[in-house]
């Protein structure tokens, strides 16, 4: 045991070299192969970065899976370079962006009568919504699905290739590969799954196959896929198919929504179809046990969305008003029965579904409300980074939020032209690249009314001293953009002191009146992301939003997290391109544990040599996936301190007293108590002046957690310092005495454990003291700092 | 609107693949199998290659596409973690057994466990110079950050390995 651990740990290798086994090689064709089919196109390389979305995606619960759209994926196997056709990429009209799509698709469960179709819900990647499901039916049920009670299969086999093309007048067009007309087993279920799959997405009716190009029509009866030139030759078709061509396929008594293993909010609402005699269905909701929770008899009402009502005992609707009330999420099933005559049971659906309390159901949070916050953005620049064609700096919205205003706005324009007058915060303008603003310092808002859509604002004569054109037009620009981010307003008219003005400085820059933002398109960046804003917050999927001119429209973009591992990469197409600004718009679904600072890169591919040029990149704040809190607004961090504060003698009963007031202040994050601790002259923060209580609640928001360094250093040992004026401070944690870090007491650094590890250690040693979180309080009870850094 | 699949298929982009599946397939496997087990292994391997098969442009050439198979290992297996973790809930839920899964307990004290106890991060770093055997450069090249940033790390991590080796021992 006396051996270096790490050379113990290399000779506890698991799986040693001489044990690794040889490559699979039929696994490689199988990886192509199979690639080939989900993806309906055959070419590796399709869309750099796509790969790295399907890193992200597999380990979603709901899994995702990307597929290519048929008129996006380029088809050129003459070329033998592999490196063709990617400039085919761009969008064909009709087409919109790639997104996560949330659709159902149809698979088969084995339940008495017959084995019979059932939905099952999916979050997929693709173009459009029947994109979006097909490859979701194509990838078949999820392991969970599989080994689930019900079980669910699929008929569709592992080799079949099914290739969606357009929606027109409510009919979906779909290619086949050959095996749909080989007779084989399970081809009709295949079929059915399939067009009961597109008919689930809105405006989907009908179904037109066509097999390798040919178009075929499915036999009413026998439900065999023959050649329309055939059609002739049967007694009935179905051209285009319809759910009621498979009707066959449907249990007695089905549930639609929620699909199988979804969420059901209760109190809901649960609808079906069935063919149960007397138009009247069975249905019951059971804990996971089988245990009945409610139950009832309902009435379905004859005809259903793909037939009018053919006659008694035909096929019907039905939905249930769920009443039942959950305290917690939790498993359970859903039960529907169809009845024969009399009370017999001809047909049951059970399938599993997750009972949620609806929002507004569940327990009274136990923390007080938080101020509700709004979010806003203000137009900053930022400086070119080197990667821009046109030379900088660029246009950037800021995020804002009026949760650090201590007192709660109602005029949020108003609101929004003070945060942009006070320019860029600390962090911004510390920023690579940095961020700054064109309006000089000094500049005030004299007055603001907004009526008819014009924006009438009057600023002080600083706004319009100094800079050149650029500077006038940027800070114009800054206005303009800001202000017309608000519905309300499209324009914006400008009073200097009081006075209209159009014409600005000494260069005399002119401006429309009202003045819009497209007068001063020229000082946005080539891919302006205009949502989410610098620094602003993300969930998933995150929606990205801006204008681009670039090449072909194809913008490009990534996600990363706090370390940079890029989450997810692709593209989208703005509606505009190559010369021209268009915008463009994608939801990128992401999956993170923690909330945490990321990015949103987006970028043009440079047309020559695919390199990015003319990139943005906006820090963004990132919401966990699997956390309910969307945003960090609730948060208070102070709760979360696990040290009390515990009663001291040595201290006075001044200081002890503003102590305590301030530790339990900090604890419940009561911003009333700690606003009136607060005296003018209160450090808090280098660099910021104004309002404490905000600051504190902003960085509370941003996740900085400075609540919980108060408690927690509150209830560290203190030491006492002269003032220089005749005062004694009191200073929390001892450790911020010491000239030193060596200096400090090993009993001094394990009290900073609660807010700071050995990485922290590390750093104070290198910078030769401790830079953490400090308080001070004199000896007269007045509190005097509570500040991060030396 | 449709169009049937071309039945020739680009074959030196297939070779290539094939040439990086039979050399690396080991390294990739053993990288998954220290991490996940030998039973999951073969599948995340597998899903390594797919990506790498639809990424393949962006697979560099000579050695340095094993670093850039590693990294999407790494991915790969943080994703199925986080699948496998989320799926515990799920069946505890299910169950309603309320049961919290408990690692597999490993013999105390040994430097396993105490591998246990470190940061993903540490462990990483650790487990790719001892069992990859890669060296700072390569190291970095896997987990995204410079050779000197790597050593630094891997310097870190063999001290709090050596700490926690101590602690565990009685």
């Amino acid at each position: 045991m006396n051996r270096d651990p790490f050379d113990q740990l290399r000779d506890r290798n698991p799986v040693p070299e001489r044990e690794l086994p040889s490559a699979p090689m039929a696994q490689a064709e199988r990886i192509m192969e199979t690639d080939r089919r989900t993806r309906g196109f055959h070419r590796p390389g399709w869309a750099y970065g796509i790969a790295a979305a399907v890193v992200a995606l597999v380990a979603g619960g709901a899994w995702m899976l990307w597929i290519g759209s048929d008129d996006q994926a380029p088809v050129a196997a003459s070329s033998t370079d592999g490196t063709e056709a990617d400039a085919q990429l761009s969008a064909a009209s009709g087409t919109t962006a790639m997104q996560a799509r949330t659709v159902v698709a149809y698979f088969l469960v084995d339940q008495e009568p017959r084995q019979s179709l059932i939905p099952a819900s999916r979050t997929a990647m693709g173009t459009s919504d029947a994109e979006a499901a097909v490859a979701s039916l194509l990838h078949g049920p999820t392991r969970e699905e599989g080994e689930g009670e019900p079980r669910l299969i699929t008929a569709m086999p592992p080799d079949a290739t099914v290739v969606v093309g357009a929606v027109e007048g409510g009919v979906a067009a779909v290619d086949l590969s050959p095996w749909f007309t080989s007779g084989a087993d399970g081809a009709a279920d295949a079929l059915a799954q399939l067009v009961f799959t597109l008919t689930r997405v809105a405006d989907v009716t009908g179904v037109a196959f066509t097999v390798e190009g040919e178009p075929h029509v499915v036999v009413a009866g026998t439900l065999a896929l023959v050649p329309r030139t055939e059609r002739d030759s049967h007694p009935h078709v179905d051209d285009p198919a319809t759910r009621q061509t498979f009707e066959a396929a449907l249990s007695p008594a089905m549930i639609e929504d929620p699909p199988y293993g979804d969420v059901l909010v209760l109190p809901g609402t649960v609808t079906g179809v069935a063919n149960s005699v007397g138009n009247r269905v069975g249905f019951a909701v059971t804990d996971a046990g089988g245990n009945v929770l409610w139950s009832t008899d309902a009435p379905a009402a004859c005809g259903t969305t793909w037939s009018e009502c053919r006659g008694d005992g035909d096929w019907s609707t039905w939905a249930v008003e769920v009443p039942v009330i959950v305290d917690t999420a939790q498993a359970g099933y859903l039960v529907a029965s169809a009845y024969g005559s009399g009370v017999a049971v001809i047909g049951e659906r059970r399938q599993p579904v997750i009972l949620q309390p609806s929002a507004g159901v569940t327990t009274v949070p136990s923390t007080p409300e938080p101020p509700t916050a709004t979010e806003v953005a203000v137009y900053l620049f930022v400086e070119d980074d080197g990667t821009q064609v046109a030379p900088g700096p660029y246009l950037v919205p800021a995020m804002r939020t009026t949760a650090v205003l201590s007192a709660p706005t109602t005029d949020i324009v108003r609101a929004t032209v003070e945060f942009l007058l006070a320019g860029p915060t600390p962090g911004e303008s510390g920023a690579s690249p940095a961020v700054s603003s064109a309006i000089p310092e000094g500049t005030e808002l004299l007055g603001l009314e907004v009526d008819g859509g014009i924006a009438a604002i009057d600023l002080s004569v600083e706004f319009v001293s100094g800079g050149g054109s650029l500077s006038m037009s940027g800070r114009l620009a800054q206005v303009v953009f800001t202000l017309t981010q608000f519905d309300e307003i499209d324009g914006v008219r400008f009073l200097i002191d009081g006075v209209p003005t159009t014409v600005f400085g000494g260069e005399g820059v002119l401006v429309d009146d009202p003045a819009t933002g497209s007068e001063f398109e020229g000082l946005l960046p080539a891919v302006f992301i205009q949502y989410p804003p610098y620094g602003g917050v993300a969930s998933s999927p995150a929606v990205v939003r801006g204008t681009a001119n670039v090449f072909e429209g194809t913008v490009s973009l990534a996600l990363a997290d706090a370390e940079g591992l890029v989450l997810w990469e692709g593209f989208a197409t703005a509606s505009c391109g190559t010369g021209c600004r268009g915008g463009f718009e994608i939801h990128i679904p992401y999956e993170i544990e923690t909330a945490q600072m990321g990015s949103i890169t987006a970028w043009e591919a440079s047309a020559q040599d695919g390199r990015p040029t003319n990139v943005r990149r906006h820090p963004v704040w990132l919401a966990p996936t699997d956390g309910s809190a969307v945003t960090t607004a609730t948060a208070c961090s102070g709760a979360e301190a696990t040290s009390e504060a515990a009663r001291d003698p040595s201290l006075p009963a001044e200081v002890a007293s503003t102590r305590s007031r301030l530790w339990e202040a900090a604890a419940l994050c009561d911003w009333d108590t700690l606003a009136g601790a607060v005296d003018g002259d209160l450090s808090y923060s280098f660099g910021e002046s104004g309002d404490p209580i905000g600051y504190w609640i902003g960085l509370e928001v941003a996740g900085a957690r400075p609540m919980l360094a108060l408690a927690e250093m509150l209830a560290a040992p203190h030491a006492t310092m002269d003032a220089g004026d005749g005062r004694m401070i009191y200073v929390w944690p001892s450790a911020a005495s010491y000239p030193s870090w060596d200096a400090v007491p090993e009993a001094a650094r394990e009290a900073l454990r609660p807010l700071y590890g050995d990485d922290a250690f590390e750093d104070f040693a290198a910078f030769g003291a401790y830079a953490g979180y400090r308080v001070g309080i004199a000896d007269t009870g007045e509190w005097l700092f509570f500040v991060a850094g030396d | 609107m449709t169009r049937s699949r071309p039945a020739t298929y680009v074959t030196p982009t297939e070779d290539r693949f094939r040439a990086l599946f039979a050399r690396h397939y080991p390294a990739v496997y053993g990288y998954a199998a220290r991490r996940v087990g030998a039973s999951d292994a073969e599948d995340v391997a597998g899903e390594v290659f797919t990506i790498a098969w639809r990424r393949l442009r962006s697979v560099p050439d000579g050695d340095e596409s094993l670093l850039w198979l590693y990294g999407v290992a790494r991915r790969v297996v943080a994703n199925s973690e986080r699948a496998r973790r989320r799926r515990e809930r799920l069946d505890a839920l299910v169950a309603r057994a309320g049961v919290p899964v408990v690692p597999a307990a490993d013999a105390g004290g040994s430097v396993l466990s105490a591998l246990d106890d470190l940061s993903e991060a540490d462990k990483e770093i650790l487990c790719l110079a001892a069992w990859e055997g890669l060296g700072p450069g390569e190291m970095g090249a896997v987990v995204g950050c410079s050779a000197n940033a790597a050593a630094v790390r891997l310097h870190r991590a063999r001290r709090r390995l050596a700490e926690a080796l101590e602690g565990d021992t009685p």
